[in-house]
């Protein structure tokens, strides 16, 4: 399948400026050179942690960004240099309720839009009528965006973004702060988008959210790319193919320094600081013996054996600050 | 099109901006008005009657026009407008003219005020002449306008300017008081800025005026304004390039 974007070594650093009296400048590297394709019609997840690089690569591939060296093309076209002839092929969502006028009625707003996507205005009222009812907010197209939820907010970003039926789509974070069914609502919009054939670049924070979407995800760490693959591809990248969720409510850091020095234990993880602990192994079985004989009953309510998900692989890729 | 007329309906939307095109003129106009009570009608109508008119346009066009940039980096959408097919530069003289029907109307209610408040004649020598100044002012505000837009994409720093930039163009194009009571070091300064060439054309249509001084003034304000197009045409070319060299469009 032909590929639609194609990005090869791409370098971005910034200048940054420390210190009030004495001003020093300081070069930091968002992007070490990292390259990857994305084929017509795929959703591709770009994932990693705050800095990591994510959006410094959005904004060089929606032409908003140039790049230190390598290259970035869309199309065949190159983001710096031919931007012009790829800007009305594309289009973008950045996370968060900003990018719209929130004065305007969600109506007034896509009309907006539309006429800086030169839309002939005789198209317009029909495209924005199916584009409000696609997102859900037909019954309320009257009414001011600064009236809107943020959910409503986000969704009216995805149909200014589709104005233009772009080729390819750029998701930053469209999901970012959405309640469980906003996100849902979202997701749905996602996939229906791709479905008719449009290329989806998306990042976000939420690994169920990826695993559910994307047809192959590219983990970035510190401006480097660290895995590619599709979800099953990912999970088969890590060592350990099950882990064990003890939930214990007397843990402490001595117990779980015994959990991590038990034989055939990897890696040893406390679940979002709660009671949950996630103890990685390739020999489950052993370890569950191991867990129960050592700790008994006392210190331990019960233990699950889970199968690794998208999650699990980011942590090994990406690295853990709760790792113990 | 598009973007005058989005313009034109948000700009009225900010409290800031209802006051600078409803309540200032009235205020401006009051002033200048108490100021130049007992002074010529000819005096009156250069400095109160237009005056104050021009100073209300200016009014809205550095807190609008001139901040527009900075207002759509903080909503999020300077970089929607900057890759749209329609133009970046388009877009920002649409919103240039929005406000301008703003700073029209603005110099409207300070005349409409002037002439019902106050009991003066108000005199005007070559009406032609004024209605070109005028005219004129017009254009050099826009040029002005779009030089300083495109500033204000390049550098977020930019925007201290528009704080401070207000009132000394009033003080140095003699837009309220003649430029001849200002110290001679700084009309250099005033001959660069095209309101104060606009100043003068208005001030000869109102006490009249030989050929030669109504020719030089025209000149100047024309020659300064087209520099000022110039500017702002060759700094939306390396706009395109240079905002995404320096990163500087999505920072607030």
């Amino acid at each position: 399948m032909e590929s639609v974007i194609v990005v090869k070594d791409l370098m971005r650093s910034y200048e940054s400026v420390e210190g009030i009296l004495k001003k020093e400048k300081k070069q930091v590297d968002a992007l070490k050179g990292i390259s990857f394709e994305v084929k017509r019609g795929e959703i591709f997840g770009l994932l990693g942690p705050n800095g990591a690089g994510k959006t410094t690569t959005i904004k060089i591939l929606t032409t908003l960004l140039a790049p230190s060296s390598g290259s970035a093309k869309i199309l065949g076209l190159d983001t710096f240099g031919d931007e012009k002839k790829i800007r009305s092929k594309i289009n973008f969502v950045f996370g968060g309720e900003r990018s719209l006028y929130w004065r305007l009625s969600a109506e007034d707003n896509l009309k907006y839009f539309a006429d800086l996507y030169l839309i002939p205005r005789k198209d317009q009222a029909q495209l924005i009528e199916g584009l409000l009812k696609r997102v859900g907010l037909f019954e309320v197209k009257n009414r001011k965006v600064e009236s809107y939820s943020k959910g409503m907010k986000q969704r009216l970003q995805i149909a200014r973004a589709l104005l233009n039926a772009p080729q390819v789509i750029f998701l930053d974070e469209p999901t970012i702060g959405l309640d469980p069914v906003g996100a849902r609502d979202l997701r749905d919009i996602i996939r229906q988008i791709s479905s008719d054939g449009t290329t989806v670049l998306l990042t976000t924070h939420y690994m169920q959210e990826a695993e559910e979407l994307c047809d192959r995800i590219a983990m970035i760490r510190e401006g480097e790319l660290v895995a590619l693959s599709s979800v099953d591809g990912l999970k088969a990248m890590i060592d350990q193919p099950v882990k064990l969720r003890v939930s214990s409510e007397r843990f402490n850091k001595l117990d779980c320094r015994v959990l991590k020095n038990l034989k055939a234990v990897s890696k040893v993880v406390q679940v979002d600081k709660s009671n949950f602990i996630d103890v990685y192994s390739a020999e489950a079985d052993t370890v569950l013996n191991e867990i129960v004989s050592k700790f008994g009953r006392d210190k331990i309510k019960g233990v699950q054996i889970l199968d690794v998900n998208l999650e699990d692989v980011y942590v090994e890729m990406v690295g853990d600050s709760h790792a113990i | 099109m598009s973007s005058c007329k989005n313009q034109f309906i948000m700009s009225i939307g900010r409290a800031t901006f209802q006051f600078c095109v409803l309540a200032q003129p009235i205020v401006f106009g009051f002033i200048l008005g108490m100021m130049y009570l007992e002074k010529s009608d000819q005096a009156f109508t250069a400095y109160v009657l237009i005056g104050s008119g021009i100073m209300c346009f200016w009014s809205s066009i550095c807190f609008s026009s001139a901040s527009d940039i900075n207002r759509e980096r903080f909503y999020g959408t300077l970089e929607n407008l900057f890759v749209a097919p329609s133009g970046f530069e388009m877009i920002v003289l649409g919103k240039i003219l929005g406000n301008t029907i703003w700073g029209v109307f603005s110099m409207i209610v300070s005349a409409c005020f002037v002439l019902l408040f106050f009991d003066k004649n108000m005199v005007v020598e070559n009406v032609p002449l004024l209605v070109f100044g005028l005219l004129a002012m017009i254009l050099s505000f826009i040029a002005i306008a779009f030089m300083l837009a495109g500033l204000f994409t390049l550098s977020r720093s930019a925007r201290v300017l528009m704080n401070v930039m207000e009132h000394p163009i009033n003080i140095l194009c003699g837009i309220v008081f003649p430029l001849e009571i200002l110290p001679r070091l700084v009309l250099p300064i005033s001959y660069i800025l095209s309101p104060t060439w606009a100043a003068k054309v208005i001030r000869l249509s109102i006490y009249g005026g030989t050929a030669s001084d109504i020719q030089t003034s025209v000149f100047g304000l024309l020659t300064i304004t087209l520099v000022y197009c110039i500017i702002a045409a060759r700094a939306f070319k390396q706009i395109d390039y240079k905002a995404r060299i320096d990163a500087s469009l999505g920072v607030y």
